[in-house]
């Protein structure tokens, strides 16, 4: 006998009035994933769009700590659970629930997690939906593809180091595979500038290659900003858009904005 | 009220599954309701009664609900064990004793039982819910 998984037809009535969902892949991780994930969320916020921000990275869910919510639960509603907001962004996080506990959880079980946090989010009507995947090319990175429907484009970060860049060549195959339009790299600590000079302390991997290689248009170069780590300390999240990392993401809002028509 | 949210998606899952069918008429709907979700089944009905009336294919239809108890199986050491040892273990961790109940996460996500809760026998966190997670439609009754 089939069985029917109510899930999939809520989830697909969830991200109808979505207009656009942006994944933030990577493959590997340390990259500074959710950081930039928080600050472009933040960022199409302050330009006057309706947003919000999915953490679905499973074993290290950060983004209520990057913007000051791990103390915040989502609303429950006749309607499904109401996603915390601050700044303006719209926030659900697996780590609302688990709290600071481990997330020991096998493939099946990942997925049933992504779709069951996919299933009762209402977001509402949004313009953007950021999603932060977690690192890898595994169950998260493919239920998320599979079960958001409607448009949707990816960011793949990494830092510049060889060894890195080979890992994320890993998951723009993927994202190429999957038929989802990679709509930027972004190099994240690209360089540090010491004394007017850039010191390229990761490595200096051809990132421009890679984006050749796989059609990508647009390279984001973003350098080291120790205005960052200052603001994550503090959990001061407002001031992640005073930073050089936020005003380099100001050309992701640009390629964005061309995506969906801006609220009145 | 999480009951409403998951009646929200029996009902709208329902109707599709009668639209994809060719459906005129749903008249019994059998939903499984694991027993990990810790779902009210008095007020899954309610919601479910509610929210048909906004589908005309649905209007007439029974929801028919019933729990299916849940089963883990250690993947460390083999044992095996039941939702009344899990649900202890939940009450104790959010609601401060063993026989008390209270909101809890694994109401809304049941995945996060292998959090909050370890194997019986040898204290592993990694198990899996062999049954009894959360809620499947397990058959729909409809006239064409």
């Amino acid at each position: 006998m089939k069985f029917y998984d109510p899930r999939d037809a809520i989830i697909k009535e969830r991200f109808r009035n979505i207009k656009y969902t942006v994944l933030i892949g990577s493959g590997k991780g340390g990259v500074g994933k959710s950081t930039i994930s928080a600050i472009l969320a933040l960022k199409l916020s302050r330009e006057g769009f309706n947003v919000g921000l999915l953490d679905l990275d499973l074993h290290g869910p950060v983004i209520p700590e990057i913007l000051g919510l791990e103390n915040t639960e989502p609303e429950e509603s006749k309607k499904g659970l109401v996603p915390p907001e601050t700044l303006g962004v719209k926030v659900m996080s697996i780590g609302f629930f688990a709290k600071n506990e481990a997330i020991p959880l096998r493939g099946k079980a990942k997925t049933n997690a992504i779709k069951e946090l996919l299933a009762i989010t209402n977001w509402g009507s949004l313009d953007f939906l950021v999603v932060d995947l977690p690192p890898g090319t595994g169950d998260e990175t493919l239920t998320s593809v599979e079960s958001i429907n409607g448009s949707k484009g990816a960011l793949i970060v990494t830092i510049p180091s060889r060894i890195s860049l080979s890992v994320v060549e890993r998951a723009i195959s993927l994202f190429s595979d999957l038929k989802v339009p990679i709509l930027a790299l972004i190099n994240n600590m690209a360089y540090y500038v010491i004394a007017g000079e850039r010191a390229f302390i990761i490595g200096e991997g051809n990132v421009f290659s890679l984006a050749n290689k796989y059609n990508i248009e647009y390279v984001i170069e973003i350098p080291f900003d120790f205005k960052i780590a200052k603001a994550l300390d503090e959990n001061a999240p407002e001031k992640l858009l005073e930073t050089e990392v936020a005003e380099r993401i100001g050309k992701i809002v640009e390629i964005l904005k061309s995506k969906v028509e801006r609220r009145s | 009220m999480h009951e409403w949210s998951i009646a929200e998606s029996i009902v709208v899952s329902s109707a599709k599954i009668a639209q994809e069918h060719g459906a005129s008429k749903v008249v019994k709907v059998y939903v499984k309701v694991g027993e990990l979700s810790q779902l009210e089944l008095e007020i899954l009905k309610l919601a479910t009664n509610e929210l048909k009336r906004e589908y005309d294919v649905l209007k007439n239809a029974e929801f028919l609900f019933e729990i299916e108890e849940a089963v883990f199986k250690c993947l460390s050491c083999g044992f095996t064990w039941n939702f009344t040892n899990v649900k202890k273990r939940i009450n104790e961790v959010f609601c401060g004793s063993p026989d008390k109940e209270c909101d809890n996460p694994v109401h809304y996500v049941p995945d996060l039982v292998n959090s909050f809760v370890k194997c019986p026998k040898c204290g592993s966190p990694d198990f899996e819910i062999v049954k009894g997670r959360g809620v499947y439609i397990a058959k729909i009754d409809f006239i064409k």
